[in-house]
């Protein structure tokens, strides 16, 4: 036979072994088969010929058994697709019923483990061509190693143990499962891949045969052999990362032992691990690591045959084996054993059931008291718990014994790099890593055995694998000045209004259209004015105003321009008539009286010293000069001929100047001497208005107090006033000064009220006030008295035309009412 | 023939060319209105130069005492010539301001302490006798004349009330006879003004007659 020298042991292996027998290296490159490939399906039909012809015996006496079980394919058929195993298992399915080379590495070992009883004892009676009769038949494969279905009556006190675990922790499961909160997403992966293996562990317990036991010798011899080698840490791997052997505890109680462990508190838990751990030593090497101490449950089996176990047991307490083992000093402190503890599976104070531990627990780790990082119990993704206690469910400890044994490959089975493999990975190491922080994992890794050294040093791929990026611890993340950016902006998103109108409804945050300016739009107005009743009223009585004022009115039939010229013509002539006649006859027939007022102004006139100074305001026009000479020329006549007054003349009119020297000289004055600048003196133009005048009385230099009268000849009233006022404001002294108004007869009524109210002493206004005034004085300068009859002819001559109009209009409507009458009659 | 004479003859032919008016608007009337206007203008400018800016402008100037005092009154007096061109017209608004409101300062002034104090105390002191009572009535019953108060009636017309449609009626008498006064007042001006006219014309023809 040829033979294939191992690389990795340097030993021969047969050349039909994909892997080698010692240390269950894969003698085959080609022969790995990773999780979730499809194995591909090869004709293996041409290397029937060259088997020997002891294995030809084998496969045929397999195919004669075959023949005979029928209710083994019954039981069997079914489960594999209702199982519906994983891309792990995948392989696996497709391998059995293909050659044996397409066997993965790690179920390369175990059946090189189940091979070494034919390769080690080939002559053996019935054992080896069973077992190989099931190689050869897929379905039977894995089968073949379960003793428990072949002899029910032989089943030992460990399995009976486990089964009593069992029904502990069905109980457990089913209490755990009403609190439970866990998702059906906590069914990952690795779960399903475990609950692949146990359906797949029940397949050989239905069709167990006697024969079957016969490999628990070979496994036993191979067992011993493979006692000196390390402890395959990488194996256990295949279902948590290398980074955390620690997972590889709740592994172990997943044979039934770690259910105490959920929710008992510790005694219980390590009384009862006692008992868990005898059939954890029974199980092999798949979960003796955790079962150092408990040497003693493994002694209590009586069966001969499972001597073996003990060995096993000897050859997986290697320092290496305890991946999850050191749980730290608080499993020491209570006395629990490490490996009998499942990490973070449960509430750490449920498990420990210490409120004290949590004092010198850092934060990080008190959540993990209070919460379990495992799969809460009782959920769907436990259901493989119910499963275990299946009574086949002790072939997947025989796989884990089978995967400790392939353990002392160096090289994983699985390759988590690839595929989807990586990512269940991922999920067990963010489930069972999520509360560690790197100091606290690196005084695990520091404190751990040197067996775990070795095995961390032996995978570091899943050790940087192991960390996840996005699981911080909740002391981590509270340190995160994100959470609190991330609130604040939360909370002031809430406040913002939320757009429910045009085009961007539904939008949060919108800038409100009205504020922005929009507050600030003025608000449309109506165009239509809004007027009360009263308003309105108003409106309609001015546009009838307006539209009278614009209304065309008829005009009244008047007589013809013809008749009214003749009258202006008849009344002008008239009146030039009447006038002229008068003032040519030198008629001086009507008579004047003089009166008390005329009498009081010439005891005034006299109290004016003589050769005083006398201010003689000109403020009139030229074509009132013929009435104002004839008013003022008596009282100018009296002060220049009893007081010898020296006037000066001012004027507020340009043209005063030249109405004095024309009043000098009409009113007598100049004949009685007086010289310019002698006698009476020009002052000249005063502009300004009342300015000028007030001015002029408060400047210095014009001594206004030096005037020991003033006498204002004006034909209008607004220049008396004037010059009233600013005598009056002047001051009491200058307001006492006698103030002797000439005015002309239109002027005279508005003036009176300052004559009668004692702020001007005496008024002469008007020819009729001239004429009396002239008569007191002895009828000088005679000037009024001259037109005195005219004056007097000039009233009769007005009043005639008053009154002939009048009663020409008199006349006209009675001869229009007439006219009417007749018109009716 | 003597200046007066010429000046006289000068003077009837302007009357005459007035009084022409009673046949109608005509060249000589408005010839001898036109040169009424004119003579009086340049009089009066010959008169504002001689009797205003000369001796009290220009003259000071002269004098370096009195240049302070005319400097100011020069530059308002020229910044006034700004107010004929429009773009320009805000150079004289301060010169106007001055003269606005010193003017407004002064007649309120004189108005508060010359008419308004005096002429109240007056009415006051006329109530004496009768005169007050009728210048009360005048003043109370002209007032209610200018009273424009109206209701609107039933028929939807708008009158005043019947008392104060009385008192306005009164108020119209006086206020009629007060302008009649007045108009009465400018007649006799008038006539004076006229006789006056045709006593200097017929003592002119009787001067030239002989007579």
């Amino acid at each position: 036979m040829a033979e294939i020298r191992c690389s990795a042991c340097g030993k021969n292996n047969p050349d039909f072994l994909d892997s080698c027998q010692f240390c269950q290296s894969p003698l085959i490159p080609e022969s790995k088969l990773f999780i979730g490939e499809e194995p591909t399906k090869k004709d293996t039909g041409e290397l029937e010929e060259i088997l020997p012809d002891w294995l030809k015996d084998v496969r045929q006496q397999g195919k004669n058994a075959e023949a005979g079980d029928d209710s083994f394919r019954v039981q069997t058929q079914p489960r594999v697709p209702k199982d519906e195993p994983p891309d792990l298992l995948a392989g696996l399915l497709s391998q059995s019923e293909t050659d044996e080379e397409e066997i993965p590495d790690w179920l390369a070992g175990i059946a090189a483990s189940s091979e070494k009883p034919s390769l080690s004892k080939p002559s053996s009676d019935e054992g080896p061509p069973a077992f190989f009769a099931g190689l050869d038949q897929p379905e039977k494969q894995t089968v073949a190693p379960t003793p428990s279905e072949s002899k029910p009556d032989e089943i030992p006190d460990w399995m009976r143990a486990e089964e009593k675990t069992s029904k502990q922790h069905d109980d457990l499961s089913a209490r755990l499962s009403q609190p439970s909160s866990a998702e059906p997403v906590e069914e990952t992966d690795w779960a399903k891949t475990f609950a692949s293996f146990d359906s797949f562990a029940e397949e050989p317990a239905v069709q167990k045969e006697p024969e079957d036991l016969s490999w628990l010798r070979e496994l036993e011899a191979s067992s011993k052999e493979m006692s000196e080698t390390p402890m395959p840490q990488a194996r256990g791997s295949e279902f948590t990362p290398a980074a955390s052997n620690e997972d590889l505890s709740w592994l172990n109680e997943l044979g039934g032992i770690s259910a105490p462990a959920f929710e008992e508190p510790a005694p219980p838990s390590s009384s009862s691990a006692e008992e868990d751990l005898s059939w954890l030593t029974n199980l092999g090497g798949a979960t003796a690591p955790a079962s150092e101490p408990q040497a003693p449950s493994q002694s209590s089996s009586s069966n001969a045959e499972l001597d073996w176990l003990s060995d096993l047991q000897e050859a997986t307490n290697l320092p290496s084996a305890p991946a999850f083992a050191d749980t730290g000093e608080l499993n020491s402190g209570l006395g629990i054993p490490p490996s009998s503890k499942p990490f973070q599976t449960a509430p750490l104070n449920e498990l420990l059931g210490d409120e004290s531990i949590k004092d010198v627990t850092p934060d990080w780790l008190k959540n993990a008291l209070e919460e379990s990082s495992m799969p809460a119990p009782g959920s769907v993704s436990m259901d493989w718990f119910s499963e275990r206690e299946k009574p086949g469910e002790t072939k997947a400890e025989d796989l884990f014994a089978s995967s400790q044994g392939e353990a002392v490959s160096s090289q994983p089975a699985f390759d988590f790099s690839l595929g989807d493999s990586s990512a269940a990975v991922q999920d067990l190491d963010a489930l069972f890593n999520v509360e560690m922080p790197d100091w606290l994992a690196g005084g695990q890794e520091g404190g751990a055995p040197p067996s775990q050294q070795e095995a961390k040093d032996s995978a570091p791929a899943f050790a940087e694998n192991a960390l996840s990026p996005v699981e911080l611890p909740s002391w981590v993340q509270a340190m995160r000045p994100v959470d609190s950016a991330l609130e604040e902006t939360a909370a002031s998103v809430t406040d913002q209004i939320t757009e429910t109108q045009g085009p961007l409804a539904g939008f949060r945050g919108i800038i409100p259209a009205f504020p922005i300016g929009s507050s600030l739009r003025p608000k449309a107005l109506s165009l239509k004015l809004q007027v009360t009743g009263e308003q309105q009223t108003g409106a309609s009585l001015l546009e009838q105003i307006i539209a009278s004022e614009t209304t065309v009115q008829p005009q009244k039939e008047q007589a013809a321009v013809s008749s009214q010229r003749v009258l202006r013509w008849v009344l002008s002539g008239l009146f030039l008539m009447v006038l002229g006649a008068v003032i040519g006859l030198g008629s001086k027939t009507m008579p004047i009286y003089a009166s008390a007022t005329h009498s009081e102004l010439s005891s005034l006139i006299a109290t004016i010293p003589e050769n005083a100074p006398v201010l003689v305001v000109v403020d009139y026009e030229p074509s009132f000069a013929g009435e104002l000479e004839a008013t003022a020329g008596p009282l100018l006549d009296q002060l220049a001929l009893s007081r010898r007054a020296a006037f000066s003349f001012i004027s507020m009119s340009p043209t005063g100047s030249a109405l004095a020297d024309r009043l000098i000289l009409n009113t007598g004055v100049g004949g009685l001497g007086y010289q310019p600048n002698l006698n009476y003196f020009h002052l000249g133009f005063l502009p300004g208005g009342s300015s000028g005048v007030l001015a002029f009385i408060e400047n210095p230099e014009n001594d206004f107090t030096r005037f020991e009268g003033v006498i204002l000849i004006t034909d209008h009233a607004e220049s008396g006033r004037v010059w009233v006022e600013q005598l009056q404001a002047a001051g009491p002294e200058i307001a006492a000064k006698p103030l002797l108004l000439v005015a002309s007869a239109q002027a005279g009524p508005l003036l009176q009220p300052y004559v009668s109210a004692g702020q001007a002493d005496v008024m002469i206004h008007g020819l009729y006030d001239a004429a009396k005034y002239e008569f007191v004085n002895n009828s000088r300068p005679g000037t009024a008295r001259a037109y005195w009859d005219a004056f007097g002819s000039g009233i009769l001559l007005a009043v005639f035309a008053i009154l002939s109009g009048g009663v020409w209009g008199v006349l006209m409507r009675m001869r229009e009412q007439r006219r009417a009458e007749l018109e009716q009659e | 023939m003597s200046f007066e004479v010429v000046s006289a003859v000068i003077g009837l032919l302007l009357t005459l060319m007035v009084f022409s008016y009673l046949i109608g608007d005509n060249p000589l009337f408005r010839l001898a209105v036109y040169l009424f206007i004119g003579v009086a203008s340049g009089y009066a400018v010959t008169v504002i130069w001689h009797s205003v800016l000369v001796p009290r402008l220009l003259d000071p100037l002269g004098n370096p005492n009195r240049l302070a005092w005319t400097v100011v009154p020069l530059i308002l007096s020229i910044s006034l010539w700004a107010k004929l061109s429009p773009r320009i017209s805000r150079l004289g608004g301060f010169a106007m301001a001055v003269i606005v409101g010193v003017g407004a300062a002064t007649a309120i002034g004189g108005a508060l302490t010359g008419t308004l104090i005096p002429q109240v105390e007056a009415a006051m002191d006329s109530f004496d006798s009768s005169e007050g009572a009728v210048m009360l009535a005048g003043t109370v019953l002209t007032l209610a004349y200018f009273q424009f108060g109206a209701k609107r009636a039933p028929d939807d017309t708008i009158k005043r009330g019947a008392v104060i449609e009385l008192l306005a009626w009164l108020g119209r008498l006086f206020i009629a006879v007060t302008l009649g006064v007045l108009f009465a007042g400018v007649y006799l001006s008038a006539l004076t003004a006229l006789i006056e006219r045709l006593s200097s014309i017929i003592n002119l023809v009787k001067s030239l007659l002989g007579l």
